[in-house]
């Protein structure tokens, strides 16, 4: 017994040497690889690990941190319970870690700081505390990424946390940032999470009724490149067609650089969506509403019950609005027949409510329950409406710069440029002559010349 | 039923479901189907929220 437990010493003990040896010497890629290789040494030393973090400095060592830190987090508790308070030290640990720690040191293992973040998310949902987890999972991305738009794994847990918690805020600052560019994570980044955190996002925005960004943020989860059906496509397909119904009153077509998946597979797998767009575009709600009986099985299954409501809500909108490119005046009462509401009642609510929101412009008058439709009062002449189309305008030619840059980037990255040359040598034959186009300098027709 | 084109006389019931040539993409779109039907990919992701989308829950 002696001889084991002095073994199990010993090893720590390299482990901790190297760790300082080599952060001193700052050879950190060296150190990585140690790391990788001491996973298993760590996981067999559960309950000494706190002992080498007490001997480790959180800036000086932080890579040696985070190893010993990501096995914690994966080894089940030594006090058993699965309560918040048996993993607050642990929790405390990994908080002042994500804080305090060398983001230059421990950008050299991007795979296991984000396996750290995937870990402490996993865990704060098992303990049913995803709030904990928000504020400091926003601080775990700003020290990894190398830019404000680099998407990294980690956002999608972020995500996830806030869906969880229902505070969507925090996610926000990341969310209204568009992504430029994917962290590569050690070649480890999984393409569940580019869906996942595009999935999440739509539905943060969906919540928050920002559909315009919602449509866009499910569009990019459908159209990403995909030689399989995947779960979570699927479901942001069902979210993307009644967002787009309640923000276009129809479903807006998807892109053609989507996948076949999508229209081979994902289409059929989504019938009860179907029979809800079919039943819309008939604008009649009793029609919307035999539809949602027959499958709200489904929807509730899916958590998309209340998106559904609010699909039937819009579509009352809907027809309230087409009235007021008819009448200039109408009761309340021909209000409910025409927009099938069941009375006055709820036709004053819908209406008072799309005043408020400014979908409509229109008075009423209590004394005889007479509607009164206006006109669109902005007359697009104001201040600050040309302070609004500049911005469009600097956000559009900012848009404009970026593409091109991409493009740019695109054009000289050597993979491209291979696959082209590749392309131009199967093309061309192996023998036989080389051939050049000569323009005519009068505007005559090309020719072609041909040398040996 | 599209017609499908009969391409060799000792196959006259025609070219088979697996070789539908009206359908663009050709061969990487049967290769797409194959590997389509053989697997669907993160089954287990996590979906498992409230309905957060449910203005009654509000009132």
């Amino acid at each position: 017994m002696m001889k084991v437990s002095s073994l199990m010493a010993s090893s720590l003990e390299l482990f901790v040497n190297n760790v300082r040896t080599l952060s001193t010497q700052g050879n950190f890629r060296e150190l990585c690889d140690i790391i990788n290789k001491s996973t298993t040494t760590l996981a067999r030393n559960g309950p000494h690990l706190d002992n080498v973090l007490e001997t480790l400095d959180l800036q000086q060592h932080s890579l040696g941190i985070l190893a010993v830190l990501c096995v914690k987090l994966s080894l089940p508790n030594a006090n058993g319970a699965n309560n918040p308070d048996a993993y607050k030290p642990l929790l405390n640990q990994v908080q002042d870690f994500i804080v305090g720690c060398n983001g230059e040191q421990v950008r050299f293992a991007p795979d296991t700081y984000t396996e750290l973040c995937h870990l402490l998310s996993q865990l704060l949902i098992d303990l049913q505390m995803p709030l904990r987890g928000v504020d400091l999972l926003r601080r775990a991305i700003r020290k990894i990424q190398l830019f404000d738009s680099q998407l990294t794994s980690i956002h999608a847990d972020l995500c996830q946390l806030c869906l969880l918690s229902k505070c969507f805020k925090p996610a926000l600052e990341f969310l209204d940032t568009d992504i430029t560019g994917i962290s590569q994570e050690g070649g480890y980044f999984d393409a569940k999470y580019f869906l996942l955190y595009y999935y999440y996002g739509g539905m943060i925005y969906t919540a928050l009724k920002n559909y315009n960004r919602a449509l866009y943020f499910f569009e990019v989860c459908i159209t990403t490149p995909a030689m399989s059906v995947s779960h979570i496509m699927l479901e942001a397909y069902k979210k993307y067609m009644l967002v787009s119904l309640i923000l276009h009153g129809k479903i807006v077509t998807i892109p053609k650089h989507a996948s076949q998946i999508v229209n081979r597979f994902i289409k059929p797998l989504s019938q009860g969506y179907h029979d809800i767009a079919t039943a819309y575009s008939t604008n009649s709600c009793a029609q919307v509403n035999t539809v949602m009986t027959k499958h709200q099985e489904l929807f509730v299954r899916d958590h998309n019950w209340g998106l559904v409501k609010q699909v039937l809500r819009y579509l009352y909108k809907k027809n309230i609005q087409r009235l007021t490119k008819t009448f200039l005046t109408l009761s309340l009462t021909d209000v409910a027949s025409r927009a099938q509401l069941p009375g006055p009642t709820e036709a004053e609510q819908y209406i008072l409510n799309m005043i408020e929101d400014g979908e409509i412009f229109a008075t009423i008058n209590q004394k005889d329950g007479m509607v009164v439709f206006h006109d669109d009062p902005e007359k697009y002449n104001s201040p600050e409406m040309l302070a609004r189309l500049e911005k469009e305008m600097e956000a559009c030619t900012e848009l404009d710069k970026r593409v091109l840059e991409m493009e740019e980037e695109v054009l000289l990255a050597p993979q491209y440029v291979r696959k082209v040359c590749c392309h131009v040598d199967q093309d061309e034959p192996l023998t036989g002559p080389v051939h050049t186009n000569v323009t005519n300098t009068q505007g005559q027709s090309k020719h072609s010349t041909y040398s040996m | 039923m599209k017609p499908t084109v009969v391409a060799d006389e000792m196959f006259p019931e025609g070219a088979g479901p697996y070789m539908d040539l009206e359908e663009a993409g050709g061969s990487s779109g049967l290769l797409m189907d194959l590997a389509a039907n053989e697997k669907a990919v993160h089954a287990d992701f996590f979906n498992d929220f409230d309905d957060l989308f449910d203005d009654e829950d509000l009132n």
